[in-house]
């Protein structure tokens, strides 16, 4: 018995142990996304900030991105939202899947211009979402809907649409 | 020099491991593997093009997270009737996939039963298992083996019943399908009658079969082979036809042989023979009937080689299915599947033999319909055929007709979820096809057994984090006068996902048998040792068995790779009923004219059984190739009342009391006063006290090499039959597998050991079941 648990240890240390990927993954996806879009000039004036509703490991991804890259030279700012009032102030509002229920409220406040509504939650992209995160057999993927980011005043690159699943 | 040495030493290896670094990076986006890809620095993901990044998500994969949830918390249905995660189930809850069931070496179902926490199972010979969940067992004690089957756990096959309504129990030999049929077992533990009708009393057994997902043909087959003439295999096809409907077709075939040929027989003429062969037992047949004791002698008319026609062959099945799914949409889709079976095993006795193993032959088909229509699910299904279940002991042979109808419908009004149901149940069984005379049976002629209910789920969320829930279910059985309820309530309190409280109390109820109900039996004990003859007679409206409980459980997700389940039961089980002798007549036996006559009667006792556990669980993924699960429980179980002899006992007390009694008055010739003395409390040892297991699954060399061992055990206890008590012994059973994948996982080549360490017997009078060694492969297209 003792072998045995000697043996399962050594391979435990043998074999690692790798980090969860998620959100890495969905920070740097929404990084690329401003590649392929153009906000209104009027609402692009000083810091770039996203905003992420609630709490989600996301935030720590994105903060390390925004001290590496900015966004057509404007400083990206991350911001932990909890008053629905501060969506006004910002260019990208991402609701992690736990704050999926409150939809309806946030999709109202972000119906303003200039505003990207980012969302992880099956069938959002349809009516509230310009982009939803969605996993496609396991792996990371988007779906995207051009009529609601182009609805808001923001341009869309066609090549973004083929990139991820167009939604109409 | 050597602190000099020692640093050159370092940087040699960090530069290196930088050139290996430089290598990774060069590659192709397409070739890096998935450990190079997550090594990649946030400045190299950073200057990627979109494109690239996008390839490098598909060579990641599932992301550790998602491992986690896919391994320690898998979706199940059978707690809510809908789907749910096992970390907010409500009830208590264990879930086994098909990947797990394979990885341990499993044979089969039953075997595969060894993985799930609460589960009390022994093998009896080889492949054939007694399966309990929590314990209860063997009750009333000192009777026939009949009521060591357990007869209040209720199996299904995607919720299609799989039991035996004429003397209870579930024949598992018998379920068409097989491991590759199987996506995942599900087990709720605790009485679940307020959500799936009778039998469901110590809990529930739902095995859920695989639906066709991919687009192209799929193949899986697997065969094992090894010692004691042990063949094991399986195939299933499946192919989506046009977008919304596809078909999966499957069979499988079995054949295991004991290790032994001998049967055991008990207590006859004052001696215990134990092991025989089959032409010792025959000569016993030669005795004179007056040396013989009351029962235990065979019928004149039975031949020994039709009862045992292979007393190697522990286990032979076959079974094929084929099923078809057409989806209209996301929520609604119909589903039709069909199957036969046959079936034959050498295993305990159902009835009262001299011997305790007996044949046992089932030949069946299904046909199971089921439909989701938005909120609606209906479920029809319909189950025929025949079984002898003491192979060639007249009157255990029956025709079998049951049809289950399920409607259910969802309704969901804000944070309220309401759930009505009516279920109609109807069987019919004939033996008087395999009665050379009318009598000859139990039930000579068809009999019926009806019940329909009626039955209501709600759920209603408070604030978000306290679920609330209550079941009730009202049945009405033909052979009943009133209605049976059963019931459910339940509040569980989520915190922050990571710890979920749950308290709980339900209560259940066997169903009727039909045996129970409408035996009609006399049996001419011309030839044999006294009585002279025994009428058996069932009744109507007998107090049903039933449970109450009341559980606390706690889950616990401590850090994201573990997940811990704690259960603490308290269960309280009256209204049992078994047969036992009602009057006997001397018929002039004390006058040297006659030989008596006795009326045994199916009827309740007084006797109730209270059962005090704690069930623990943890499970640990401490790397994406490795799984390790623990669990244990730890029960004390009481009887109350219990009639301390056995059936065969009180006649012959009853029958010295009418002689008695006709001694002292010269005029009375019977009695009908069965023997008063109980044991008013005592420990059932028929329970092991502990019980439980541990697996561990390591994956190496890029997840193509598996190495799996698993260890069950159980502690010792006392088995009460008719003739003896038994001691059964603990014991520790260690298993594992080797497996290797080839051809792109397409291939898996496997070694698989069962029982390595003991060769002990797990089920008193049956066989010492030891070591087992298979080879064997899977093949998945």
């Amino acid at each position: 018995m003792r072998k045995f648990v000697f043996i399962l240890i050594a391979l435990c240390l043998f074999i690692g142990i790798s980090k969860a990927q998620d959100e890495k993954f969905k920070a740097l996806y929404m990084y690329n996304f401003t590649k392929y879009l153009e906000w209104p000039l009027e609402n692009i004036k000083g810091d770039f900030v996203i905003g992420v509703f609630g709490t989600s490991p996301i935030i720590q991804e994105l903060m390390i991105i925004a001290e590496k890259k900015t966004v057509s030279n404007h400083p990206i700012v991350v911001k932990k939202l909890i008053e629905l009032d501060e969506i006004a102030k910002c260019h990208i509002v991402f609701v992690p899947e736990n704050k999926s229920s409150r939809i309806d409220e946030i999709a109202q406040k972000c119906s303003a211009k200039g505003i990207l509504l980012i969302t992880e939650k099956e069938g959002f992209a349809k009516n509230f979402a310009g982009i939803n995160y969605v996993k496609v057999d396991g792996k990371q993927n988007f779906e995207i809907n051009k009529k609601n980011i182009e609805g808001k005043g923001i341009k869309v690159n066609s090549t973004l649409v083929t990139l991820g699943i167009e939604i109409k | 020099m050597k602190s000099l040495q020692y640093i050159i030493f370092c940087l040699t290896l960090m530069l290196s491991f930088e050139n290996i670094y430089a290598q990774a990076t060069d590659k192709k986006i397409e070739e890096l593997t998935r450990e190079e890809v997550l090594d990649l620095s946030y400045d190299e993901l950073l200057e990627m093009p979109f494109e690239d990044l996008l390839k490098l998500a598909d060579i990641v994969g599932v992301s550790l997270d998602e491992l986690y949830e896919m391994i320690l918390n898998k979706d199940l249905v059978s707690a809510s009737k809908k789907v749910e995660s096992s970390f907010n189930a409500p009830l208590s809850t264990s879930v086994i996939s098909y990947q797990e069931i394979v990885n341990s070496g499993a044979r089969s179902i039953e075997e595969a039963l060894r993985l799930v926490p609460g589960l009390i199972v022994r093998e009896k010979t080889n492949g054939n298992f007694d399966i309990h969940i929590r314990g209860n067992e063997n009750l009333p004690p000192h009777h026939m083996f009949v009521y060591s089957e357990n007869s209040i756990t209720l199996v299904m096959i995607d919720g299609r019943p799989v039991y035996n309504y004429v003397h209870g129990g579930t024949f598992w030999e018998t379920l068409p399908i097989g491991i590759e049929d199987v996506d995942r077992i599900e087990v709720v533990r605790g009485p679940s009658s307020a959500l799936y009708g009778p039998n469901a009393v110590s809990g529930v057994v739902n095995i859920i079969t695989k639906k066709q997902t991919g687009d192209n043909l799929s193949v899986a087959a697997n065969v094992q082979a090894g010692n004691q003439n042990s063949l094991i295999s399986s195939l299933v096809l499946g192919k989506k036809i046009n977008k919304k409907l596809s078909f999966r077709a499957s069979g499988n075939f079995e054949t295991l042989d004991r290790n032994s040929d001998k049967l055991y027989v008990h207590k006859f003429n004052g001696k215990e023979w134990g092991l025989l062969s089959k032409q010792q037992l025959d000569t016993l047949r030669t005795f004179s009937p007056l040396e013989g004791s009351w029962f235990n002698v065979f019928d004149p008319t039975d031949d020994i080689n039709e009862m045992y026609p292979n007393p190697y062959l522990a286990r032979q099945r076959i079974g094929v299915n084929g099923g078809l799914e057409y989806s209209l949409k996301d929520d609604m889709n119909l589903n039709l599947k069909g199957g036969y079976q046959s079936s034959q095993v050498l295993s305990t006795t159902m009835g009262d033999n001299p011997t305790s193993m007996a044949g046992r032959v089932s030949n069946t088909e299904y046909i199971d319909f089921n439909a989701r229509l938005k909120g609606l699910t209906a479920q029809v299904n319909l189950l025929t055929g025949w079984q002898d279940i003491v192979l060639q002991d007249t009157g255990f042979k029956v025709g079998i007709f049951n049809l289950n109808t399920n409607l259910e419908y969802d309704i969901n009004i804000g944070n309220l979820s309401i759930r009505p149901g009516f279920a109609y149940q109807l069987g019919k069984y004939d033996d008087t096809p395999y009665l050379r005379y009318i009598g000859q049976g139990f039930l000579n002629g068809t009999r019926d057994f009806s019940s329909t209910a009626l039955s209501l789920r709600a759920e209603y969320l408070l604030f978000e984090r306290i679920r609330l829930v209550g079941a009730i279910r009202s049945e009405k059985y033909n052979t009943h006068k009133n209605n049976y309820w059963s019931y459910q309530a339940i509040a569980s309190y989520n915190l922050n996902n990571r710890h979920n409280f749950r308290i709980l109390y339900s209560q259940a109820n066997r169903g009727p048998f039909l045996v129970d109900s409408y035996a009609d039996y006399l049996w001419d004990r011309v030839g044999r040792p006294m009585p002279g003859s025994i009428l058996f007679l069932g009744k109507e409206n007998l107090g049903l068995l039933t449970m109450n409980m009341v559980e606390f459980g706690y889950r616990v997700k401590p850090i994201k790779s573990i997940q811990a389940d704690f259960e603490l039961f308290m269960n309280n089980t009256d209204n049992y009923s078994s047969l036992y002798p009602d009057s006997v007549n001397l018929n002039g036996f004390h006058l040297g004219t006659g030989r008596p006559f006795v009326r045994m009667i199916y009827q309740n006792i007084d006797m109730t059984s209270k059962q005090y556990g704690v069930s623990g669980n943890i499970s640990w993924v401490p790397d994406k190739n490795i799984v390790i699960k623990l669990f244990g429980t730890y029960q004390k179980s009481f009887l109350y009342n219990v009639i301390p002899f056995s059936p065969d006992s009180a006649v012959s007390r009853m029958i010295t009391e009418a002689f008695i009694r006709y001694q002292i008055d010269t005029v009375t010739t019977f009695s009908k006063n069965f023997p008063g003395d109980r044991v008013t409390e005592t420990e059932n040892h028929a329970t092991p006290s502990f019980y439980g297991g541990l697996s561990v699954d390591v994956k190496v060399l890029q997840e193509k090499l598996l190495f799996s061992t698993n260890m069950y055990t159980y502690s010792a206890q006392i088995f009460q039959s008719k003739y003896s008590e038994k001691n059964i012994d603990n014991k520790v059973i260690i298993n594992a597998k080797v497996s290797y994948k080839l051809l792109n996982n397409k291939l898996t080549l496997f070694v698989n050991a069962r029982n390595i360490v003991s060769k002990k017997r797990e089920f008193a009078y049956m066989d010492e079941i030891g070591r087992l060694f298979l080879i064997g492969l899977n093949f998945n297209l």
